[in-house]
């Protein structure tokens, strides 16, 4: 009974991917009606190395445009949380509600627009519209995590830092930040996946390989004889996954709590 | 340095509770070389008036003087680093990711000394707090004390001409809250450096301050040495508030010139027709008699605070040696010296 609940959240949340991972292995996705499975690595092989496929161009445009979006909102998020918790600033909660009633718009709502500016720019089909897009629609989230990152940080310590004569901006760098890299690691993978599972705002800004991203790139495989691929769109998914569960793995030491420790008696 | 506070006011806006007058028309002197306390309960705006010193926040109202030189006004105020001031806080406030020894060297960092020069005076100042053998510990490896001591070698190790403790021993365990004091007392006498200190706990001021000021909703209500602020409190409030165990207060009608007080006929000299008139639990003697009825002797080792009622009010009273009333039985209460305040 004790494990009752969870062997069932289990099941229902790793069936489909367990059934993808199967097809994903095989040569014939429809194993159901022959009644025979035979194993091969051939779809993952064919991904990686069939060049009109292009997967590994949506990879590299993914990666690209997710990491540098998220870096970018992370900065401005750090700067936003840092005056909005530590200045005074008059009616700072406001701001914050306003900044979550941004996130509340579907995103159908303002891509048409959005398709207007970037014509009009030049910048439809470019790396850079999605990046743009991507800082500004997760600027809200990266916001939320790091004003509750930083309150959580007592004002003593800015107070001492400023009483010791340092200025606003070394006590960000050099007193907030350093105890705060668990947060930022957190945030930043977030923000990263954010970027990297959208999919409404890639489609209608990308044309092609030279900046698809994976979940479009995915989603508009095609089969040799107009079938749905589904070995290679199983495939190339958990390919896709692999950098941010590498990601996850390489930095999870980072995310653990309690580097604030010792600070002021809590 | 000299320390003047001119009228000070300080006037925020919150968000809970509306329109907060923090400072009311504060004036204080700190003269040179002094320990000077500022107790208050809280909420009286103690931490505010040390907060506007340090330049940590701007005044509505009033200046504020360090060694003779206007820091902060309404229309001018200097930040905290062209003050040369150091600050204590209650919860230490060290630089989590730093070792000691990178906390206490933070301001001289700053400061832009040279690195033969930091390590100098970090080893001195490190000497002087004996916590030379905890300087590459990170505050999370630290005791309470520890922590407390690293804070203060922070604060002086740059030779501030003012420090401020808000607060500094009040999450320390009893025991050691007795060494930090003296230690603090020492090194402010030895150091010669002013220092304000706040606290709640009016132990903790009497003990230490060479002056003290007792803050009460945002206005100081009394300044001067403690046994002083202790045997004439200006107000009812003081008196109250100053003593363990707290003065006995009552309010008492005049009646040809006197007021009568558990059976003890008291002068005094008002026109109102109604006084307080207060005893301490030490300036009274339980005596014979049949007024008051003992409720409890709590027992202090060779002292005892006897708690007397009659009727509705309360009394305590101070007795020596082992002895002492039996509960339940009826006193009788002789008042040595007493305190009189106008309404």
């Amino acid at each position: 009974m004790r494990f009752g609940g969870v062997v069932f959240v289990l099941l229902f949340s790793l069936t489909p991917l367990l059934w993808a991972l199967v097809v994903s292995l095989t040569g014939t996705p429809d194993l159901i009606l022959r009644g025979k499975l035979d194993l091969t690595l051939r779809n993952y092989v064919d991904i990686l190395v069939m060049e009109d496929l292009h997967f590994l161009d949506y990879l590299r445009n993914s990666i690209l445009i997710s990491s540098i979006s998220a870096l970018i909102s992370l900065a401005l998020s750090v700067l936003s949380s840092y005056s909005l918790t530590r200045f005074g600033v008059r009616g700072s909660f406001p701001v914050l509600l306003t900044v979550l009633g941004v996130t509340l718009f579907p995103q159908v709502s303002v891509a048409g627009f959005l398709y207007k500016v970037f014509s009009a720019l030049g910048i439809i089909n470019t790396h850079a519209a999605l990046v743009l897009t991507y800082t500004a629609w997760s600027l809200p989230l990266g916001i939320w995590v790091m004003y509750a990152y930083f309150s959580s940080i007592p004002k003593e310590i800015d107070m001492a830092a400023l009483v010791d004569g340092a200025g606003r901006l070394r006590i960000l760098l050099q007193v907030l930040l350093p105890p705060s890299v668990p947060g930022l690691v957190a945030t930043y993978i977030l923000l990263f996946l954010f970027s990297f599972n959208e999919f409404l705002f890639a489609l209608m800004f990308t044309f092609d390989h030279s900046v698809r991203t994976v979940p479009v790139g995915i989603a508009l495989f095609e089969g040799i004889h107009g079938q749905v691929p589904w070995g290679y769109i199983t495939a190339a998914s958990f390919i896709s996954v692999a950098p941010v569960i590498l990601m996850v793995l390489l930095i999870q030491r980072h995310i653990v709590r309690g580097l604030t420790g010792g600070a002021v008696k809590g | 340095m000299r320390v003047e506070v001119r009228d000070l006011w300080k006037v925020y806006r919150s968000a809970l509770r509306g329109r907060v007058e923090a400072l009311r028309g504060v004036n204080l002197v700190v003269e040179e070389g002094e320990l000077f306390v500022v107790l208050g309960p809280s909420g009286c705006g103690k931490s505010t008036l040390l907060n506007l010193i340090a330049g940590l926040d701007t005044p509505t109202l009033g200046e504020i003087h360090i060694g003779g030189k206007l820091v902060a006004s309404p229309d001018r105020s200097l930040p905290p680093k062209e003050r040369n001031v150091a600050m204590v806080f209650q919860n230490y406030a060290l630089y989590p990711h730093m070792t000691a020894f990178d906390n206490i060297a933070f301001p001289l960092k700053v400061a832009g000394l040279k690195k033969e020069e930091i390590n100098k005076k970090v080893r001195e100042v490190a000497e002087t707090l004996q916590i030379e053998h905890l300087l590459k510990a990170k505050p999370s490896e630290l005791s309470g004390g520890e922590r407390q001591r690293v804070a203060i070698a922070r604060a002086i190790v740059r030779n501030p001409d003012l420090i401020l403790l808000d607060e500094p021993l009040s999450n320390l365990d009893a025991q050691l809250r007795i060494r930090m004091k003296a230690e603090i007392r020492k090194i402010q006498r030895d150091l010669g450096i002013t220092a304000i200190y706040v606290t709640h706990d009016q132990t903790e001021a009497m003990s230490i301050a060479d002056r003290m000021a007792v803050m009460n909703e945002g206005k100081v209500v009394q300044v001067g040495d403690p046994m002083e602020v202790y045997r004439r409190p200006a107000n009812t409030f003081v008196a109250t508030f100053v003593g363990t165990p707290p003065m006995n207060l009552y309010r008492r009608r005049v009646v040809k010139g006197s007021v009568e007080l558990f059976g003890n006929r008291i002068e005094v000299d008002t026109t109102e027709e109604y006084v307080y008139i207060g005893f301490r639990p030490e300036e009274a003697e339980v005596t014979e008699g049949n007024t008051l009825e003992v409720v409890w002797v709590e027992r202090l080792g060779d002292e005892a605070v006897v708690h007397l009622r009659c009727g509705e009010e309360k009394a305590l009273v101070k007795i020596h040696g082992a002895g002492g009333p039996e509960v339940g039985t009826k006193v009788g209460l002789l008042i040595k010296k007493h305190h009189i305040f106008e309404e």
